[in-house]
């Protein structure tokens, strides 16, 4: 497991804007406070499991995000992800284990970096040519879903989230 | 002139009593002729249809006549959890019709889409479309994932194409009509949008358009399907565009005020358009050689499909016609209502000629005479040219057509063929007579639905003798739904 670099953030970023671009409609709802409670008491643990993946060359590449600030902004500000993430991928599926993250509120993107260029690739008009994948398995309506469709939630303790993707 | 006692009128009645008495003479016996139903025409097709002969039931088959007739259009709509509920949503079901040594065969093949198959496996039609509103779980991560490949046809390399226009091109074997896959012209260009009405140039170089709102591309493509250039074009409305058409030197997008409506959630194409009549309908003309040099012209609003092929005449002046109707009444309703079994006689869209002069003047000359369909010869494609093929109907009895009319822009002459209402007359073609130069010199080829016989039916016209009817017919065991274009491949 590698830390993204910042032309991995920008990839991630570019998938937000891309899908909005394919669709021009995204539309997020507030969904209520989605603050962390500072005084959380204990860590949790995160294991994300990406299954389906048709194909294995590449890399599945990932960014997790704690509010729906930082999700939804992804598309236009700096790096708002909190954990960013480049996966390898064996027998179909691609696993990691986030360790140390305060319990709360949290969103997944991802797309399948077929080509291994760290790029999501897309098309004259915008649309990726990549898979993407959203936390909840979250439908991609010709736009990114939004925050209230992806979120869930990460209680202290080991938690496990399984996308499906390509 | 003698008059029949009542002994001999039932003695002449007996006479026929042991002729089958079909339901027509049944009718008309009993003076109560009814209509055909025009609803076999939007009835679902339940699976392929293998390699069938047609029967010539009346004519002289062109010897010399040789190649495949393959057309396009939907040809189901029903699942048991949902069904689409729009004519052009159904799934995109080719025929071939092929034709040597004096024989037809037919064939037709439903196009194997991702679209079909997230439909079939889910039995019911989620993957929504022109005027289907699609379901809420499905996830759609390119218009390819609802891509019905419906519409029409062209031939490429050793490839034939099923098109749709929000999507890629989707390969087909031109002799099994086995399904090989989506086509991507291009890695960069994967999931673009492909009109299902290109241009080609006598040379065979075809010209077509993809757009996205006032997103669009230009795509010039070789004789093997080959990309020359897909070139980024910005467009100065958010229009619905079906169809543009071409001279040698120039591309014509008309922009119509049926335009999207900006940021807000749809549940299916249709619905995201506004219809604007107190606009104008821009014409947007590019140079082929040179996409940055543009002009746009204006003509009053209307609504339309389909244009015929453009051609400069000697003034500088560009002409071409159009289709054209007074509102998207077809699009919205009637349309939707023809799967419901639903007819309401609405405007006929008319065959009008436009001219765009150097000076900057648009101007519009309306035949009245109802139209659609249009087709051209296309060994003049972007050349001048005198006569316009197209559907053509007497009355609004039932939807859209039921003869074809051959126009002629020198003479203003109109000759045609009605087969009366017991047909709905497909999109006819032009097939040139390889040992002629001579415009529309060969044969006009289409089918019709010959609703009282419940068949589709495959007809050849000398196009000098229109009126005369079809100099052959054959005719299928079965009737297929109404197909919407095709292309004539040459043996």
């Amino acid at each position: 497991m590698k830390t993204l670099g910042a032309d991995r953030s920008s990839s991630l970023r570019h998938l937000h804007r891309s899908l909005r671009c394919a669709g021009a409609l995204a539309l997020a709802s507030w969904i209520g406070s989605t603050s962390i409670a500072a005084d959380a008491p204990a860590m949790a643990g995160l294991t994300m499991h990406f299954i389906g993946l048709k194909f294995s060359q590449g890399a599945v590449m990932v960014a997790v995000y704690n509010s729906e600030a930082a999700y939804e902004n992804s598309g236009t500000a700096s790096d708002t992800a909190t954990r960013t993430l480049k996966l390898e991928i064996k027998d179909g599926t691609a696993v990691t284990t986030l360790e140390g993250l305060p319990p709360g509120q949290y969103a997944i993107k991802a797309f399948h970096d077929l080509n291994g260029d760290s790029k999501l690739n897309a098309n004259l008009f915008g649309i990726p040519t990549e898979p993407v994948a959203f936390s909840n398995d979250a439908p991609v309506h010709m736009h990114a879903p939004s925050w209230k469709e992806t979120v869930f939630v990460v209680h202290a303790g080991d938690n496990t989230i399984s996308i499906h993707i390509d | 002139m003698k008059t029949l006692s009542r002994r001999e009128v039932l003695g002449s009645l007996a006479g026929i009593a042991s002729l089958p008495l079909v339901p027509e003479l049944a009718q008309a016996l009993a003076g109560t002729r009814t209509a055909a139903d025009w609803r076999i025409a939007f009835a679902d097709l339940e699976s392929d249809l293998p390699s069938t002969p047609l029967i010539c039931v009346q004519g002289k088959v062109p010897s010399d006549l040789s190649g495949t007739l393959y057309r396009n259009g939907p040809g189901k709509w029903h699942r048991p959890g949902k069904s689409a509920t729009h004519w052009f949503d159904g799934d995109g079901l080719v025929r071939a019709f092929s034709l040597s040594d004096g024989k037809a065969v037919l064939s037709a093949a439903f196009v194997d889409t991702p679209k079909r198959r997230a439909d079939i496996a889910a039995h019911a039609v989620v993957s929504g479309g022109f005027g289907t509103p699609m379901a809420e779980h499905v996830t759609v991560s390119s218009s390819d994932d609802f891509n019905a490949a419906n519409i029409s046809v062209v031939s490429r390399g050793n490839e034939l194409w099923a098109l749709w226009e929000a999507g890629s091109p989707i390969v087909m074997d031109p002799r099994t009509l086995a399904t090989r896959g989506v086509k991507t012209l291009r890695d960069d260009l994967a999931h673009m949008p492909f009109l299902a009405h290109p241009r080609i140039d006598p040379d065979g170089v075809l010209w077509n358009l993809g757009v996205s709102g006032p997103q669009a591309v230009v795509w010039r493509l070789g004789m093997g399907g080959d990309v020359q250039a897909a070139v980024p074009i910005t467009l100065p409305r958010a229009s619905y565009v079906h169809d543009f058409t071409a001279t040698d030197q120039h591309l014509i997008i008309l922009l119509q005020p049926w335009v999207q409506r900006a940021a807000e959630m749809h549940s299916d194409f249709a619905d995201m358009m506004e219809w604007h009549p107190e606009w104008s309908t821009q014409v947007l003309v590019l140079d082929k050689a040179d996409l940055t040099r543009q002009r746009v012209y204006e003509l009053p609003a209307f609504f339309f499909f389909h244009l015929g092929a453009a051609w400069r005449d000697p003034s500088g002046s560009i002409l071409f016609d159009v289709c054209r109707s007074a509102d998207p009444g077809f699009a919205l309703r009637g349309a939707r209502d023809v799967l419901q079994g639903v007819y309401r006689p609405d405007a006929i869209p008319t065959l009008a000629l436009v001219t765009l002069t150097p000076g900057g003047k648009a101007s519009l000359e309306d035949t009245g005479i109802a139209a659609e369909f249009p087709r051209t010869d296309g060994r003049r494609s972007g050349l001048p040219r005198s006569y316009t093929l197209h559907a053509t109907s007497k009355a609004a009895r039932e939807p859209l057509f039921t003869g074809i009319a051959l126009h002629d822009w020198h003479t203003s002459q109109s000759r045609h063929y009605d087969f009366g209402p017991d047909h709905l007359v497909e999109e006819m073609v032009f097939v040139p007579n390889p040992a002629s130069r001579s415009e529309m010199d060969g044969w006009i080829l289409g089918p019709s639905i010959n609703l009282r016989a419940g068949k589709t039916e495959l007809h050849v016209f000398d196009p000098h003798h229109i009126a005369d009817g079809p100099i052959c017919t054959w005719q299928a065991p079965v009737a297929l739904p109404l197909s919407l274009h095709g292309t004539f491949v040459n043996a």
